[in-house]
């Protein structure tokens, strides 16, 4: 009996979050995807309607905004914090003194909420209070950087404060990779003559591929559910030019009462997701087998 | 072709000390090995010579040049790290050719040299692969390319051989020693296996504590090592150091040696060659180093060798030999005899001892006597 209990028990103790998991995320995955097809409104309803919402959903000019934002805002933020984070590990690597502390300083804004940093950037990129202001007090009349209240520019402020936010971390990423990489090999390519340039460009990074994945990916989904950072920092305007999918389907599903073409639009976030994941997957998937 | 001297050079990590007072002189073509036990110091002088270290006390010569402040990619150095280094995203051609390529060596030389070097150390047709795809000999094999298609001035070896299996280890021994042969390079060569040490060698240097013991051909170290760290270092099995007083009989002067026969203590007297030397340390303890092979069976052994009879506690063949174990003034004692004259376990029977290649050590300062 005990016996029996004891085999079991892993099974026991993991079948609580199964099911919790299977019912609110693969479920209700289901009950969205249902719900696309449907005229739901204010309230769901289960009339299957065929794809209106989709075609409704792309006939709108604030969804094509939103989308093409995502994908904007997405590259941008995934290569610029790769970039930034990877040289600040690299700079982080020749064993500077107080390097303790500025990685601490560095990886700080990854602990704060994208509320915070939003707020935060608005008050700083607002014309009349924060940078603009400050200069044009010291005298520098013609200094001017209005993007956040900027149409075309304004999404290019969330990237940077999202980048703010996330190179941080991306370099805490990269400076444990580069911690890891065996020192004979650096040694060996000082003793062959390669400059510091050549060791990192040529040696170091190539081999660190898996660091990129990882940081690739990691990025992406932090890039597809950024939501609360549009919230904080530009409340998706002016108008509705910086807004995200995510936005966009808070703004139909919760404050329109069109739950129908919320729901196609997350469903095209599922699908944009699986597009960019499925492959990353697969590859990873399939390389452990072979390997 | 070059030589090498390091004077008084010192090494200290913040107040501790790693290596102290290095003194070595190589000759043009030597290949000098440094032995040592792990955290001795020998990968530490060995990146001082590359100039992967600073030098803190003491300097460093090239062909009589001082090289303490020259970067290393000018040193004209070649190391073979213990883990290889390969740069592992180059494929075997790549790495073995980036150091020329990083020195303005034209396309066509760097390819040509690399196929020569491929060729030499049969690697010929892994110049697509990528290291990982490579096994650990032929890993070895990339990295000694990579070391020789420069023609350094020196090569630097940090224990090269042991990532590699006994059987794979033996085999590239041979290849290096080859490769010395044919080259006529100055080497230095770190390992803290004693055997690859006294194969490969011109001459060694044994570390301890980031001392030199003894820097000596191997043959004087096997034979006359410095002190009894060298001694049990060097040889396998290790030498039997035996607490033994100096005594004179009749006219002769030898030692004491209680030994275990049939059961019961006997105290035999040995006697000894060199008398001058040993009349002055008479009613002295001293320690008797004496190494297994020196105490062999009766039959066939030299008429004029000191012989003993005793007990034989275990016997452990090891094929070519039989090692038995025997006390010898209180001490568990290897002789080395051949195996069709060895007892069984418990049995007694007669050894000689060729006591004239004995050593003699001070059991206080542990350095040689005589
Ligand atoms: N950066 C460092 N700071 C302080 N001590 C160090 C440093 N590097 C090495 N040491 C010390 O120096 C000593 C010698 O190290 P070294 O690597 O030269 O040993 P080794 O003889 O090569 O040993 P092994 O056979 O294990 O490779 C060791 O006791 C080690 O703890
Ligand atoms: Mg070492």
């Amino acid at each position: 009996m005990l016996d029996r209990l004891a085999e079991r028990l892993p099974q026991i103790v993991v079948a609580p979050s199964f099911l919790l998991i299977l019912v609110f995320v693969y479920g209700f995955i289901i009950w969205t995807g249902y719900v696309s097809f449907t005229k739901s409104k204010m309230l769901p309803v289960y009339k299957l309607d065929g794809l209106r919402q989709y075609t409704r959903l792309f006939s709108m000019d604030r969804w094509d905004v939103a989308y093409s934002n995502l994908f904007v805002f997405a590259s941008l933020f995934i290569i610029v914090a790769i970039i930034i984070g990877c040289l600040l590990a690299v700079l982080l690597d020749q064993h500077i003194r107080a390097e303790g502390a500025l990685r601490t300083i560095y990886l700080y804004p990854m602990a704060i909420s994208f509320i915070v940093t939003g707020t935060a950037w608005k008050w700083m990129l607002n014309p009349s209070l924060g940078l603009e202001a400050y200069f044009q007090s010291l005298g520098w009349e013609s200094f001017s950087f209005n993007w956040i209240v900027d149409k075309d520019m304004s999404i290019y402020v969330v990237v940077i404060a999202a980048v703010w936010q996330a190179s941080g971390f991306v370099m805490a990423l990269f400076l444990s990779a580069l911690r890891s990489v065996d020192q004979e090999i650096i040694k060996a390519a000082y003793l062959d003559g390669a400059s510091n340039t050549r060791i990192y460009m040529g040696i170091i990074l190539p081999s660190m591929r898996p660091v990129f994945l990882s940081a690739f990916v990691i990025l992406s989904h932090l890039a597809i559910k950024s939501f609360d950072l549009v919230v904080a920092l530009t409340g998706g305007g002016p108008g509705y030019a910086s807004t995200l999918p995510a936005n966009f389907m808070y703004e139909m599903t919760f404050r329109r009462n069109q739950i129908g073409i919320g729901a196609a639009s997350a469903m095209m976030m599922l699908a944009t997701v699986a597009a960019i994941m499925i492959p990353y997957l697969y590859s990873e998937l399939r390389g452990k087998k072979n390997g | 072709m070059a030589t090498l001297t390091i004077n008084n050079a010192g090494k200290k990590y913040g107040s501790v000390e790693v290596l102290n007072d290095i003194s070595m002189e190589l000759n043009d073509g030597e290949l000098v090995v440094l032995l040592g036990s792990s955290g001795c110091g020998k990968s530490t002088l060995l990146n001082m010579i590359a100039g992967l270290e600073s030098i803190s006390s003491g300097d460093i010569r090239i062909d009589g040049e001082i090289v303490n402040d020259i970067h290393p990619k000018n040193r004209d150095i070649a190391m073979v790290f213990q883990s290889y280094a390969l740069y592992p995203n180059m494929t075997v051609a790549k790495n073995i050719s980036f150091g020329l390529e990083m020195r303005g060596v034209e396309k066509e030389k760097r390819d040509e040299l690399v196929n020569s070097v491929a060729k030499m150390l049969q690697i010929d047709h892994l110049l697509n692969r990528k290291p990982a795809q490579l096994s650990g000999g032929q890993r070895q094999r990339v990295a000694m390319g990579r070391a020789l298609v420069r023609r350094p001035k020196i090569f630097l070896f940090d224990e090269p051989l042991s990532n590699l299996d006994a059987k794979l280890r033996v085999e590239m021994r041979h290849e290096i020693k080859k490769l010395h042969t044919s080259l006529k390079a100055t080497m230095v060569y770190v390992t803290h296996d004693q055997i690859e040490a006294m194969t490969l060698a011109d001459r060694i240097a044994i570390l301890k504590g980031g001392v030199v013991q003894q820097f000596a051909t191997p043959a004087e170290i096997y034979s006359r090592p410095a002190n009894m760290f060298v001694a049990g270092f060097v040889g396998s099995p290790s030498m039997n150091f035996l607490p033994v007083t100096v005594a004179q009989q009749g006219n002769e002067i030898g030692v004491h040696l209680a030994v275990q026969y049939q059961g019961k203590s006997e105290n035999q007297f040995v006697p000894m060659r060199n008398n001058d030397k040993l009349s002055q340390l008479l009613g002295r303890e001293v320690i008797l180093g004496i190494r297994p092979e020196m105490i062999t069976q009766l039959e066939n052994a030299e008429k004029d060798l000191a012989t003993l009879h005793c007990d034989v506690e275990v016997v452990e063949p090891t094929g070519a030999d039989t090692l038995c174990i025997i006390k010898l003034a209180g001490k568990d004692s290897i002789a080395r005899v051949s195996p069709i004259h060895a007892c069984a376990p418990g049995e007694s029977m007669g050894f000689a001892l060729d006591i004239s290649r004995a050593c003699l050590f001070d059991p206080v300062t542990e350095e040689l006597i005589s």
